[in-house]
């Protein structure tokens, strides 16, 4: 017998009878590797363990039911016996629905398709690769639930990402991963264009283009170092470029009127000039009262304030700094989770590129950090107990240590503020 | 418009080259060196009286000279294993001796025997500072003040290093390192408080912090003028300059914080159409000082450009135009002269001083508005 410890995605399943959320199920899944099970009713508070599962000794924290953030407990599962062999999940298939996980509840579906659905037999997801998508809808889906106060995760998602959109979805196309040049075809039913885009084997980009679907594509092979070594974190990361076009607002401001409010926001840090949205005083300023009360729209500082760097421009050097401290993992010139697009890795990348990256990387660090610290806490606990935006530093690539000036705090609180602007002036 | 407009690119292009690369040598494919050219001058400044003018290169050599005469009567040169990027010098209230923040040491002369009194270890144990956007730079002072008595010595270094040392004590009665950041600091008038104009450290507050400041924003310098860059206050210490990356000019309340008065003193940067083009109005004013009767400032930039802008009325008056980036000037106690420095795109010193009366006759012949000025109340 062997036993590990691992965190794996458990949701609570609507119970129909009840049509209470309090009374719905656990159900506890690992996509594309153990089956999904509903396991027990959910306690109503406190801990439970449930020592019966096939699999799993699970540990369930249960913490009260909030309409706020709904349930965020605490799962930890340890696994028992053989691992199992990994079942396949459903296929999707070529007809056209909008469910991806078929439940027998009313919830609504993610506005989200696959390029193996609507007659695109040839770009086919694989099940595991399909569930990471899944996976990363979902825990988006979670964040923008807790942000909005909604009642599923997905009208969450899809108010933000999706409603009003032409066509209404997120497509997500599937490259064989063969070449780095791509060309995208979409359903035939929405006559659009095929679509030619350089992909690097192994990655992911997404497309935002105007007249045509937001589309994610990922450019992976079945060869080792075809893939994207994070996969659930790379498509979240993708997400974050959908969700920075979808920020696009009418303004004077061209990052604003072209790139959205997300890039617009990074960019304040990038130039140290602070776009209309963000400035305090055309608008009420989204940055006051803060408990990094230095951090502003052109700069993130930490507990030290002026003289903590985090994000922003050296004074005396005028060079910007994306920061080696406060992501959820690190360091920059590797992949890692929590850093999709990390600086060294890249150190080629014009201007744009930089603040468009690292923008989508603090919302993959974001989404992560809003599902797991709910209700947000500052200048607690180093390095943190969630995922996302953590206080350890990678200086110079070295391994990562605790910062006791709270450089994932300050990131954390900074992108709330942000996300609260952006998501007022959008009125989503 | 277009020739200028060539004329900013090609000259950004080569600050770029100067600053973000310059003289940088690889140590090795990961280790990039930001300093500048040895013959750079990095800090001037008058003596109290105005008989000499201190001067640092970036390679380490100071030089005190004879005002009048350009007669040096004070030379030496620190061994550094890089040339620098920041160095300091300022002179104690009654002139007699010299701070010179050079490398990781401060160096106190003696200017009437040419002897060195002590040299002070203010820096960090390393000669190269490592900064979150990959690069190296030189260990070397962003800030070097005597208080107005002259027995307390201020200095921050690169690695933002904050020390305090007695003079009578022969000893820091502050060190700590700030943080990762190194802003520029000043004395402020009651000897007690030091500022780096958005917060303020209390020598004698036992939690040895800088306490951020909610002083009031003036209306359009946050949205156009960068973060600063530069600092400076009046003779009284009463009044903060700041300069910004956006040559920008802002003065501010030394004590309430309020910004009472903000100059952008070149183009704005309200029509910009991308990141790059942006980046171009990058202009970091590298050093401010104030003339004895308060009356103007005089700002040197990165674009080799020395002018004064006359606090009453906003008019900005281009005093010089150098080739290459300034990063020192001083208007001298005696009002009678001004002196700046830098270096050329060649790499070689530039080395100037312009007479107050030049610059008096200047401010009536060429002033011309800024892009936008805020001026103090006439009430205050």
């Amino acid at each position: 017998m062997r036993e590990r410890e691992g965190k794996r995605r458990a949701s609570y399943v609507r119970d129909k009878r009840a049509g209470l959320a309090e009374s719905g199920f656990l159900e506890v899944s690992d996509p594309g590797v153990y089956p999904t099970f509903t396991l027990a009713p959910r306690p109503a508070s406190g801990n439970l363990n449930y020592t019966d599962a096939e699999y799993f000794i699970v540990e369930v924290q249960a913490n009260a039911y909030s309409t706020a953030t709904s349930y965020l407990d605490t799962i930890t599962l340890r696994y028992q016996g053989t691992l199992p062999t990994p079942t396949p999940t459903a296929t999707p298939t070529v007809t056209p629905t909008n469910t991806l996980t078929p439940t027998t509840t009313p919830v609504p579906s993610y506005n989200i398709r696959y390029s193996n659905e609507l007659g695109q037999t040839s770009s086919n997801w694989s099940v595991d690769e399909t569930g990471y998508i899944q996976t990363a809808v979902q825990t988006v889906g979670e964040a923008f639930q807790i942000q909005l106060n909604t009642s599923t995760p997905q009208n969450a998602f899809n108010r933000v990402l999706t409603n009003g959109a032409d066509p209404q979805y997120v497509y997500f196309f599937k490259a064989e991963g063969n070449s780095s040049n791509v060309t995208i075809f979409y359903p035939t039913e929405l006559s659009k264009p095929n679509f030619a885009v350089t992909v690097a084997v192994g990655g992911c980009l997404t497309v935002n283009n105007n007249g045509l679907p937001r589309t994610v594509v990922c450019n992976w092979g079945t060869q080792p170092g075809q893939s994207a070594p994070y996969p659930i974190h790379a498509i979240v990361h993708e997400l974050g470029h959908v969700f920075t076009n979808r920020s696009i607002i009418s303004s004077t401001d061209t990052h604003e009127s072209t790139r959205g409010l997300l890039y617009a926001a990074l960019h304040g840090t990038f130039s140290g000039n602070c776009t209309p949205a963000f400035a305090p005083i055309n608008n009420p300023d989204p940055f006051a009262g803060m408990v990094f009360s230095e951090s502003a729209c052109e700069t993130i500082n930490d507990l030290r304030n002026a003289d903590g760097l985090v994000m922003g421009i050296i004074a005396s050097t005028s060079s910007w700094v994306r920061g080696e401290r406060g992501w959820g993992s690190g360091p920059d010139n590797v992949f890692t989770p929590f850093q999709q697009h990390p600086l060294d890795v890249f150190p080629s990348d014009p201007p744009d590129t930089q603040v468009d990256e690292t923008a989508a990387d603090m919302f993959l660090n974001w989404v992560y950090r809003r599902r797991t610290n709910n209700p947000p806490t500052y200048q607690t606990t180093v390095p943190g107990t969630w995922e996302g935006f953590s206080n350890q530093q990678w200086l110079n690539n070295a391994a990562g240590g605790d910062d006791f000036n709270y450089p994932g705090d300050a990131r954390f609180e900074w992108m709330n503020r942000v996300m609260n602007q952006i998501y007022s002036l959008k009125g989503w | 418009m277009v020739n200028k407009r060539m004329l900013r690119s090609v000259l950004f292009t080569l600050l770029l080259c100067v600053l973000l690369v310059g003289t940088g040598q690889a140590q090795n494919s990961q280790q990039v060196i930001r300093n500048l050219p040895p013959m750079a001058v990095l800090d001037v400044q008058y003596s109290p009286d105005g008989r000499y003018i201190a001067r640092v290169y970036a390679q380490g050599r100071l030089e005190v000279l004879e005002a009048a005469s350009n007669r040096t009567v004070l030379e030496d040169t620190v061994a550094l294993p890089h040339p620098l990027q920041r160095a300091k010098v300022d002179w104690s209230p009654t002139g007699d001796q010299l701070a010179a923040g050079i490398g990781a040491q401060i160096y106190i002369w003696d200017v009437g025997t040419t002897q060195l009194l002590e040299t002070i270890n203010a820096g960090g144990s390393e000669p190269l500072v490592y900064f979150e956007d990959g690069s190296f730079i030189p260990e070397g002072f962003v800030s070097l003040q005597w208080n107005s008595t002259g027995l307390l010595l201020m200095a921050k270094s690169m690695s933002s290093r904050f020390t305090i040392w007695s003079k009578d004590q022969l000893v820091f009665i502050v060190d700590q390192v700030t943080g990762n950041n190194p802003v520029p600091i000043v004395w402020l008038a009651d000897d007690r408080h030091i500022s780096n104009g958005t917060s303020v450290f209390d020598i004698q507050d036992p939690t040895s912090r800088f306490i951020p400041r909610q002083g009031q924003p003036l209306e359009g310098v946050l949205n156009n003028c960068g973060p600063y860059s530069s600092i400076a206050t009046n003779a009284n210490r009463t009044l903060i300059v700041q300069a910004t990356i956006y040559d920008c000019i802002v003065i501010t309340d030394a004590f309430t914080g309020d910004e009472i008065g903000g100059y952008q003193i070149s183009e704005i940067l309200s029509l910009y159409e991308n990141d790059l083009e942006l980046i171009e109005h990058m202009n970091p004013i590298w050093d401010v000082s104030w003339s004895p009767d308060e009356s103007v400032i005089i700002a040197v930039d990165s674009q080799g450009a020395v002018r004064v802008v006359d606090i009453a009325t906003g008019s900005v008056t281009l005093i010089a135009q150098q080739s290459g980036p300034l990063y020192a000037v001083d208007w001298a106690d005696t009002n009678t002269a001004i002196a700046y420095g830098g270096s050329t795109l060649g790499e070689d010193t530039v080395f100037a001083t312009v007479s107050v009366a030049e610059v008096d006759r200047l401010m009536m012949s060429a002033a011309r508005q800024p892009e936008f000025a805020i001026t103090p109340a006439a009430d205050r």
